[in-house]
């Protein structure tokens, strides 16, 4: 495949390289030891970017939408019979689960205090199946099958020892689980509900909102076997675009979206990381070519009588343009070696000890694209910095660079 | 008639300084045969290793044919240079310039490898060269374990690892004690007569004069005599 005389120049660079690495193992190791640093730098930040869209998406499936969402068709106020259209979505084996919704905005008031809040009115029993919000429980209970003057309420609006670290400003009740609240519709009916339980999610303005019965939500609206929407579960997030297609296809009584579609939220703050991290990658990458290239143009300065003697002897500028070169690439694949192992520790320590972040439990994400990235940018920034400077000293006339010393 | 193996007519060599033009040689005119030991004589900046340095292809004159084995040279451009050292000449140092991170061994057999023998018969061949010099005990050694003159043993079976046509060395004993001179002119001397190998050495020293077949006397760039012992 190469010719001989290729052969030879690599057989003598890798001579000379391993000659001198054995010599300057300290230096060596210092080298090792930044680029090693400077592969988590470029990694780490991309890594939490790609963990922070990950939560930020899992929490809109698990708290909001689902995998996909049926919505009423356009001049719709409703679905008109979300039984059926359950019904539908339960025969594509890929769904796990369909739960109904129907909400409005009511005055939730307590005594003399009141705030407005949007009041879902969900399905207990499927409703756990779809999303998550009753791991999110942190007084009293969630709904269950049989509930109906019951209510959850969000930290935010219960307030005192439930709202920690909130963001969001507004009146809180002052309220705990047994309490009584009232909600007031504005056309002068108001319904009495019994505060059954108290979440807090942190994620977005979720913890401003409340669930009641389905059945409740139908009475106080007249709205019998409507839903605004019926968010679906699948076994697989993967195939939702696929199965969105066959929904529609198979005629399902409703606009159907998936969570990718939803997902413009993550995709803003993504996108924004996203640049921020490009910023640190690109010092990353700077901080790795500029320690090479000081190194291998402090070494070739030192060296030139050592090169000069070199090309005097007979070995090609190939070879010794090859044996800085490699010398480089060779400090940075151990360094990038060591890098990528720092990482995969750090990927498996916050895989247990995720960042807890305001979107929520976040679990930095190493994907193979980035890592392999980064490494061939980390290899070529090496190559680059190894060899420009072995490249000038070898333009130096052989005399004049042996009597110059090094 | 011998074999002329190095022809040099009217070689030249400039630098610029600034705007001023410096001949370190100005007119050289020599001749050299096959299986010669020449020693370039003559005073401080007279232009011996300047002329020495052109004939190894270490530099490129500015003017004149240079002829090695038969081949116009002047021209070569820095690769074909190389090639040519690589597989015809070699050269001694005065400062010995072995590479401080090889070994006594591994600075003999590197031009071997690049010209493309195998390592195992690199090193072979390099031992044996080494064991001819009485270094067979310091194969494994750093140049600064070794003293001066088996630093320059070192330097010149480096420079005979390829077997080259000609062998120079630019006052190959300049930086050793009297007894180390001794022996590496001895051995130079040794070579030219048992193996015939074509030496050109630039010495202050008159005494060699009495080691070699003949003596170019440089002064102020030009050749001014031509001696045979």
């Amino acid at each position: 495949m190469f010719s001989k005389k290729v052969k030879t120049t690599a057989k003598v660079a890798w001579f000379l390289t391993f000659s001198s690495m054995k010599k300057n193992k300290r230096l060596n190791i210092l080298v090792i030891g930044v680029l090693a640093f400077s592969f988590l730098n470029v990694v780490f930040f991309e890594s939490i970017t790609s963990g922070m869209s990950d939560a930020i998406n899992g929490q809109l499936i698990d708290l909001q939408n689902g995998h996909i969402t049926i919505e009423p068709l356009e001049q719709h106020r409703y679905i008109d019979d979300w039984r059926a259209v359950r019904n539908k979505l339960l025969a594509f084996p890929e769904v796990e689960a369909a739960s109904p919704e129907l909400g409005r905005y009511f005055e939730v008031w307590k005594k003399d205090k009141f705030r407005p809040s949007y009041i879902n009115g969900i399905d207990p029993e499927t409703f756990v199946q779809v999303k998550r919000i009753q791991d999110k429980i942190i007084a009293g209970s969630f709904l269950e099958p049989n509930d109906y003057n019951d209510i959850v309420i969000g930290s935010d609006i219960a307030g005192g020892i439930y709202e920690k670290d909130s963001i969001l400003g507004g009146v809180r009740l002052e309220a705990d689980v047994g309490d009584k609240v009232i909600l007031n519709a504005g056309d002068g009916k108001q319904y009495e509900l019994k505060v059954k339980g108290i979440f807090r999610t942190a994620f977005l303005g979720l913890d401003i909102e409340s669930f009641v019965p389905l059945k409740k939500m139908e009475e106080m609206l007249n709205a019998s076997g409507k839903a605004d929407f019926v968010n679906v579960r699948i076994y697989n997030k993967d195939d939702s675009t696929r199965l969105k297609t066959e929904m529609i296809n198979s005629g399902i009584d409703g606009k159907v979206t998936s969570w990718e579609e939803n997902a413009g939220f993550s995709r803003s703050v993504t996108n924004s990381l996203g640049l921020v991290s490009k910023i640190t990658g690109f010092i990353g990458v700077l901080t790795a070519f500029i320690t090479v290239f000081i190194v291998i143009y402090i070494k070739t300065k030192n060296q030139r009588s050592q090169i000069a003697t070199l090309r005097a002897v007979g070995i090609s500028d190939k070879a010794i343009v090859g044996s800085y070169v490699l010398e480089a690439v060779a400090l940075g694949v151990v360094g990038i070696i060591i890098g990528v192992i720092v990482m995969k520790i750090l990927l498996v320590y916050f895989a247990s000890h995720p960042l807890s972040l305001p979107i929520g439990d976040v679990i930095p994400i190493m994907t193979p694209q980035t890592q392999w990235v980064s490494i061939l940018i980390l290899v070529g920034a090496t190559i680059i910095a190894g060899y420009f400077p072995t490249k000038r000293v070898l333009k130096e006339n052989i005399i004049e660079a042996i009597r110059g010393g090094g | 008639m011998k074999e002329a193996i190095i022809e040099v007519k009217h070689l030249q060599r400039r630098f610029s300084v600034g705007e001023i033009e410096i001949y370190a040689i100005k007119d050289i005119s020599l001749e050299i045969t096959k299986g010669e030991f020449v020693a370039l004589m003559g005073p401080s900046g007279a232009g011996k290793s300047t002329t020495l340095n052109q004939l190894a292809l270490l530099d490129t004159p500015t003017g004149g044919v240079l002829k090695i084995l038969g081949k116009d040279v002047e021209h070569l451009n820095q690769k074909q240079q190389t090639e040519f050292r690589l597989r015809h000449l070699g050269f001694v140092f005065q400062n010995y310039n072995l590479l401080p991170q090889l070994t006594a061994l591994e600075n003999v057999m590197l031009p071997a490898m690049m010209l493309g023998k195998d390592k195992k018969d690199a090193i072979m061949d390099a031992t044996r060269l080494l064991e001819k010099f009485d270094m067979g005990q310091r194969l494994n050694n750093y140049p600064s374990q070794l003293s001066g003159g088996q630093q320059q043993k070192v330097s010149i079976a480096r420079a005979l690892i390829n077997k080259p046509a000609i062998l120079f060395a630019d006052e190959p004993t300049a930086s050793l004690d009297s007894k180390s001179s001794e022996v590496i002119m001895k051995l130079l001397r040794e070579l030219n007569k048992k193996e015939r190998q074509t030496i050109v050495l630039v010495s202050h020293e008159p005494e060699h004069q009495q080691l070699v077949d003949r003596t170019i006397w440089i002064k102020d760039g030009i050749v001014v005599e031509k001696s045979y012992v």
